[in-house]
């Protein structure tokens, strides 16, 4: 526990000291009202397509569980589904640390849209045909992520290109990003609602099970 | 005195300091509550329940089977009791399992469906929960199914083995959240958002999910391909793998390090589908037998592929499976384990390759289904003894109590088993239900109920659309393969139609 500890104030420590790359982080990510939109994209994208797969089981899960172990199921999926959000807002700053900022940070709100809808397409046809990797040689394995990487870079120049070359483009798109800022006050409160329900029924679980010992 | 502040950390520096302080009970895991039970008592038998899923008696060599799938088990059932009647009380895992753990038919605990849990009042009347006193418990199944229901028992479980233990790759998510979420996170994680369907809840993690299953599998399928031509073994529905090698020396270490007296319940999966034998036990049986011809039953699956194959595999997979289960009974008897100790050796379910089923997903309760092995050596053991009266799988919990000199509680439904020389109770009526389409909440609408009078069954299809109310009745005595419906022909069809009905009346409501 002792050890624990000693990593746990040395991350803490190292995350202060990192304060001096925050003006650097600062140079190089959007502007937080830049972020909003895109975030909003893809919260609309996770949580649609969350909520659609529950409404599909709930049937099924009607005949199994009570109203309450649903709600706490439903709980554990959207706080998922919000942490998984997190993480592809994660990987969209990712790329606009790496890329060049007239590639990727100056036409943040168009290309993070339109790269997360892109992106969420892709995944919802790939979903049914995952199982054919499986014969496929390790090394074609370890590809597929440069591959996907690459082409992830090549869309994002691609779109790039397009926005400069037609801007009604751009504009539509961002107009569209924009409006969809909505699903954030819809989609984000559900899904800290349910990491804090998650986060609570864990914490009880930790103290009954120490209290009981 | 001028006060030094500490370099660089302000106040808003020293409070993120302190956040992460209270990190440090998270980052430990929680120590089980549970205290170990010291070793007392080593007058009381330990008792060890190896249940293998989806094992059928009919595919034994040891219950007459042409094919020797089980030389091994054969031999351990010459200083054995076998029994030679025994049936599940359902033909697929959850309501089974729930049945052999609680000691209930399934409208007693009310786990009807494949991820139905135990109703609350039953969950608490399990083996463990009447043993624990007395014994060390300890629990792995590798089914998660099976699994789930365990954790209802979690708070009567010394040792519950997470279901991945003996992965070789891909885990679970479910058995890293602690006791009372872990079903709700199996139900959230490993079935919904993560799991093996394109129907998934996740839209882009499950992909990465999926990308980092797919990368372990080759990486150790580098190494083992060779050994396991079809694949290696996995976990039905979700992506794991597992050797049985490495199972079988998994479940060696655990009985290796448990407290005396101790009651251990192993669930492995083989020989549940899919079917991977290893290389030393492909095409043992490539012996092109086929059992009688069947017609497609109105309830089977026209679309079911060919059985024959299937069929195969799956008794290689038995043989395979009988192989390593030679290296545990070893172990047992070269540590002294063996003599100290009831060892059961059961299933849950069985599996048919017939009528338009391949495995046991179809309401149907032919006997390949529901005629499962029952083997137990009682300590010190030096024969065998042949045991044909009726019992079911709900018996184990009456017997295991009896074991411990635990008073057995009323009502219960099973009865002890007639070890030793006790002579059973042939005239008894067995039952057997399948209700997978059903609601686990409200009154049965559709349902396969089977009752067994000697050896007598009789079978009846309640609410189903393309077999609406069909009664069957088969005499297994002259008919062991269920070739001729004598309904209504037979005359005991009619006595014991009239107490199926009544049994059926009497159920239909118990809602939970």
């Amino acid at each position: 526990m002792w050890e624990n500890s000693n990593v746990c104030i040395l991350l803490v420590f190292l995350l202060i000291q990192l304060k001096m790359v925050q003006g650097y982080l600062k140079s190089k990510l959007p502007a937080s009202e830049e972020i909003l939109p895109v975030f909003s994209v893809i919260l609309f994208l996770v949580f649609s397509w969350t909520l659609y797969r529950v409404f599909y089981v709930l049937p099924a899960w009607l005949m199994e569980m009570t109203a309450v172990e649903i709600l706490a199921v439903c709980a554990y999926v959207f706080s998922f589904a919000l942490l998984e959000s997190l993480f592809v807002l994660g990987g969209m700053a990712l790329l606009s640390l790496v890329l060049p900022a007239r590639f990727f940070k100056q036409k943040f709100v168009p290309l993070g849209s339109l790269l997360t809808i892109f992106l969420g397409a892709a995944a919802y046809l790939i979903h049914p045909r995952t199982a054919e990797l499986i014969p496929f040689r390790l090394l074609y394995l370890a590809l597929i992520p440069v591959i996907v990487l690459v082409g992830i870079i090549v869309l994002i120049f691609l779109l790039a290109l397009l926005f400069e070359r037609l801007p009604a483009v751009r504009r539509a798109v961002t107009a569209l990003a924009e409006r969809m800022t909505i699903f954030v006050y819809i989609y984000l409160p559900l899904g800290v609602l349910s990491l804090v329900v998650v986060f609570l029924r864990l914490l009880f679980d930790i103290i009954i099970r120490v209290f009981t010992a | 005195m001028e006060k030094k502040r500490l370099t660089g950390i302000n106040r808003r520096d020293f409070l993120k300091l302190a956040g992460g302080f209270s990190l440090v009970p998270l980052v430990e895991k929680p120590e089980s509550g549970k205290k170990w039970l010291s070793q007392s008592g080593q007058s009381l038998p330990n008792i060890i329940i190896l249940v293998l899923d989806a094992l059928s008696a009919r595919h034994l060599s040891l219950y007459g089977y042409h094919r020797k799938t089980s030389p091994n088990i054969d031999r351990f059932a010459e200083k054995a009791a076998v029994f030679h009647n025994h049936h599940s009380a359902a033909n697929f895992t959850t309501p089974s399992t729930a049945s052999l753990l609680t000691g209930k038919y399934p409208w007693g605990h009310h786990a009807y469906t494949l991820r139905s849990t135990i109703s609350g009042s039953s969950a608490q009347s399990n083996i463990f929960h009447y043993l624990h006193e007395k014994y060390h418990t300890a629990a792995f199944s590798q089914n998660l199914y099976a699994d789930k229901l365990l954790f209802q028992f979690e708070q009567y479980l010394d040792r519950h083995l997470p279901a991945d233990s003996f992965n070789f790759s891909g885990r679970t998510i479910y058995t890293r959240l602690p006791g009372n979420e872990a079903v709700a996170g199996f139900r959230a994680y490993d079935q919904f958002m993560l799991n093996r369907t394109p129907e998934r809840g996740s839209l882009f993690l499950s992909l990465l999910h999926d990308f980092n299953y797919l990368l372990r599998y080759r990486l150790a399928f580098r190494d083992l391909g060779e050994m396991y031509p079809l694949g290696m073994p996995s976990v039905d529905g979700c992506y794991a793998n597992f050797t049985l090698e490495e199972v079988m020396d998994g479940v060696i270490s655990l009985l290796d390090g448990l407290p005396t007296p101790f009651i251990a319940y192993l669930h492995l999966l083989p020989p549940h589908s899919p079917y991977r034998p290893s290389t030393g036990f492909r095409k043992v049986f490539n012996d092109g037998w086929e059992p009688p011809p069947t017609t497609v039953h109105p309830l089977g699956d026209v679309t079911q592929g060919d059985s024959p194959k299937k069929r195969q595999l799956y008794d290689e997979f038995i043989a395979n499976l009988d192989n390593e289960i030679s290296r545990l009974l070893e172990y047992l008897q070269s540590t002294g384990l063996l003599e100290k100790s009831y060892f059961i050796l059961t299933s849950d379910h069985g599996e048919l390759f017939e009528r338009g089923e391949l495995g046991h997903s179809t309401p149907l309760l032919f006997e390949p289904l529901l005629h499962i092995p029952l083997v137990i050596a009682s300590p010190g053991q030096k024969r065998r003894i042949d045991i044909r009266t009726p019992t079911s799988s709900i018996d184990l919990f009456p017997t295991l109590l009896a074991i411990a000199g635990v008073e057995v509680p009323t009502p219960t439904a099973g009865q002890v088993l007639p070890l030793g020389n006790r002579e059973g109770d042939h005239s008894r009526d067995i039952w057997a239900l399948e209700a997978k389409n059903n609601s686990t909440f409200g009154p049965l609408k559709q349902a396969t109920l089977a009752l067994y009078r000697g050896n007598s069954k009789l079978v009846y299809y309640h609410g189903y659309k393309n077999y609406k109310d069909q009664f069957e009745f088969y005499d297994l005595d002259i008919d062991p393969d269920e070739l001729e419906n004598r309904y209504p022909a037979d005359p005991a069809a009619a006595e014991m139609q009239a107490k199926l009905e009544a049994q059926l009346n009497k159920i239909r409501h118990q809602v939970r």
